[in-house]
């Protein structure tokens, strides 16, 4: 049951953005048809509850679609929009459709809304802005409270740049920006909770890009040819993609885990940020490490354009930039470490990641 | 085409937590009541027979295994958090965990009724210790290059020959060994070799210590002078170690044990560094959380698919690739880490000790049960590379 979304969209991905084809592709009408039978599938309400018209899908679900769009490197902003209507969800407002984005996407000062009901503000390195139609903007209130604005893209001013996947990204400034709709959040949500949740997302999308990054090196490993035999044969290519298998493995295990996190992240964000900041540093981590064993095996024919391998690695190490590089997490669950202690330091691994999930179940 | 990796989130049963906070509070006992002592960090130390025995009389030993041989018919789960809490705390258990984690299964797979009955009850007890005899002089990761002979003889088998690594042989009461009852043949070079259960008290048998390089006595060389040992002491089928190993060698894969052998370093760190260190140490206190949390999630999610019935031989094998390299790095980060912390502080001693004690065994991480190599071999075969 927790696949039954996923495994609908990865066929949709297959025949719609298949990563060789966009590759190959002289233009981006691919895009087209692609955000076309999202829209119609609805997908990207996937994280939004019911009662605001959502599919009311588990957490686990959510995560293995994220990471499905991971393992076809996509181009298109499904897992920004997926957050957006979430974050929206939040505040109890409902979020039209087209291509969307999240703000602020790192710990930045938070627009301001002023008396007016104008966004006030600057949000830099948010994904996909310059392509949206709608910016979900976390902000704070004249009375300090947090809310949520849904910002139609004609309201900001972008200076747009590329990330190093070369996906469009935005410094976004909020000069007089009329929202359409603002929405108080409840007293419980945390500022971190959006955090937590892009990185969870993130997580997810890059276990799946590595993973499929492990799968088409592999391929690539079996069928090349060197000094008489595949070099899948040699033992120095076996053990790097082993070790390179250790690092999706550590990624997929450690994205998939935060699912038990994400239903109580505005409420309850405190319990998250093991789970979920782990995900994070250890994704970050194996990108860095898995890339490069890739690139290092495909060789010179992995250092080309014409090559898929940079849609996959490119993306890789890009993502570990968004909300919260494996630094700025390391060092908040090092305070989390130091502070709990050393006896009590054993107890806390055991404990995270027991959050809402299994203890509801129990 | 679809990855074959497969870690999907597992967590603990419920019922589990009340058995956490027993064994938490078993060790505390006894600790207070002189059993063990918390702070022992040498190998040696790890080896207690009282200790063994008191986790046996709580039924914790062979906890998995039908009743019929003493076991409590408890889930994996169950045998998974007594082992991470004993491990993780330091707790002695060595006198009991190879027969606990493996002698004792291949005794109800293979062994001969009669040893069953006499044998069983007394490692569920804590009273009996095994070692295990694969690797010789002149064969460890090669386990078929083997040859130290076993053959038969009037109303049993003589076996010569040496095994040497041989963990705890002068501490041990048994050891079950593998030894060459047939050559091998071209069509098949795993062909030969069977496996034995052995009384270490049986003449003919000379143990001599092979010292660590810190001089810590662990390992074992074993000499075989025409040692006669009953009929019955062949365990399965002569001549099939191969099948009957291939399943052992599975549940040394990918438990706690492989990733928690060098936490005392992580422990002592955090200890000495207080409630806020500095930012370098900090952030790298976070690197080492992170890992260390993934790879117990690693560990439960295999431990799940285990009880679920499922053989994840690539899986558990990823998990021992990564555990055992992250527990061999811990003791080199963990000292970068400390290297602004004050020299003379309080509990700076018990961090020099530990870490001295961890640094000098930290080569033998990636080397004992299956050199690395040869589980790089295993993880590119189960790639579809071999």
């Amino acid at each position: 049951m927790d696949t039954m979304i996923s495994d609908m969209a990865e066929k949709l991905f297959a025949e719609l953005a298949d990563p060789q084809a966009v590759n190959m592709s002289q233009d981006q009408s691919w895009r087209v048809p692609f955000w076309q039978s999202i829209e119609e599938m609805e997908l990207a309400k996937i994280w939004v509850p019911e009662a605001l018209g959502g599919a009311g899908t588990t957490p686990m679900e959510v995560l293995s679609l994220v990471k499905a769009s991971g393992r076809f490197a996509l181009a298109e902003p499904l897992v920004e929009t997926i957050l957006a209507h979430w974050l929206a969800a939040q505040a109890g407002l409902s979020a039209s459709s087209g291509r969307a984005t999240v703000a602020p996407f790192c710990a930045e000062t938070l627009p301001q809304i002023d008396r007016n009901g104008c966004v006030q503000g600057v949000c830099s390195n948010i994904a996909f802005a310059p392509t949206a139609e709608w910016i979900v903007v976390l902000v704070r209130k004249p009375d300090e409270r947090l809310a949520v604005s849904l910002v139609p893209a004609a309201e900001v001013e972008i200076v747009e740049s590329r990330n190093l996947a070369g996906d469009p990204v935005g410094r976004v400034s909020f000069r007089n920006a009329e929202p359409l709709k603002t929405a108080g959040l409840p007293e419980s949500f945390n500022m971190d909770g959006l955090l937590l949740a892009g990185a969870a997302l993130r997580a997810a999308q890059m276990a799946g890009a590595l993973e499929a990054m492990l799968d088409e090196t592999v391929a690539y490993a079996q069928e090349r040819k060197a000094f008489g035999r595949e070099i899948a044969k040699f033992q120095a290519i076996q053990h790097n993609l082993a070790i390179c298998a250790g690092h999706v493995a550590a990624s997929v295990a450690s994205s998939l885990a935060a699912a038990t996190s994400l239903s109580t992240i505005a409420t309850e964000p405190n319990s998250a940020v093991l789970p979920i900041g782990a995900a994070k540093v250890r994704a970050g981590e194996a990108a860095a490490k898995g890339s490069a064993i890739a690139h290092q095996v495909y060789g010179a024919m992995g250092f080309t354009s014409e090559c898929i391998l940079h849609r996959f690695t490119h993306r890789l190490l890009a993502w570990r930039d968004d909300f919260g590089t494996e630094s700025e997490w390391a060092l908040r669950l090092g305070a989390l470490a130091a502070e709990t202690g050393a006896d009590g330091f054993w107890p806390m691994i055991v404990e995270a990641g027991r959050a809402a999930g299994s203890r509801e179940a129990a | 085409m679809v990855s074959s990796i497969a870690f999907p989130y597992f967590d603990l049963p419920p019922h589990t937590d009340a058995l956490r906070e027993e064994v938490r509070g078993f060790l505390k006992q006894q600790a207070d009541d002189g059993i063990y002592d918390p702070t022992e960090r040498s190998h040696i130390a790890k080896f207690n027979r009282p200790f063994s025995r008191k986790v046996g009389a709580k039924g914790w030993i062979g906890i998995t295994w039908p009743e019929e041989y003493g076991g409590q018919a408890r889930s994996y789960f169950d045998r998974y958090v007594i082992t991470e809490e004993f491990l993780a705390a330091g707790a002695p258990v060595r006198a009991h965990f190879v027969a606990d984690r493996q002698s004792g299964p291949v005794l109800m797979k293979f062994g001969a009724k009669r040893l069953q009955d006499e044998l069983l009850p007394r490692i569920v007890r804590g009273e009996l210790s095994f070692c295990i005899g694969m690797s010789e002089p002149d064969s460890g990761s090669d386990l078929f290059a083997a040859k130290a002979p076993a053959v038969r003889v009037e109303g049993g088998w003589k076996l010569s020959g040496r095994k040497l690594w041989t963990s705890l042989a002068h501490k041990a009461d048994y050891m079950i060994g593998v030894f060459r009852t047939a050559p091998s043949t071209k069509e098949n070079r795993r062909a030969g070799l069977s496996q034995f259960l052995i009384d270490l008290k049986t003449p003919g048998i000379t143990i001599r210590p092979v010292l660590f390089p810190n001089g810590e006595h662990d390992f074992n060389e074993v000499t075989f002078d025409d040692v006669v040992i009953p009929k019955d002491h062949l365990l399965g089928v002569e001549g099939n170690a191969w099948q009957q190993l291939t399943s052992e060698l599975a549940y040394e894969r990918s438990g706690p044990e492989r990733f928690l052998e060098t936490l005392a370093v992580l422990k002592e760190l955090i200890r000495l560094a207080g409630p806020d260190p500095d930012l370098h140490l900090k952030e790298g206190l976070g690197r080492l959380t992170a890992q260390l949390y993934t790879l117990r999630r690693m560990s439960i999610s295999v431990a799940g698919a285990l009880e679920a019935g499922c053989e994840p031989v690539l899986e558990a094998s990823l998990v021992k690739e990564v555990g055992t390299v992250w527990e061999q790095s811990l003791p080199g980060v963990v000292r970068d880490l400390a290297a602004f912390l004050n020299t003379d502080a309080e509990n700076r001693a018990d961090f020099d000790q530990v870490m001295q004690q961890m640094t000098l065994i930290a080569p033998k991480l990636t080397i004992q049960g299956g050199t690395i190599e040869i589980l790089r071999g295993i993880i590119a075969r189960g790639l579809g590379l071999r």
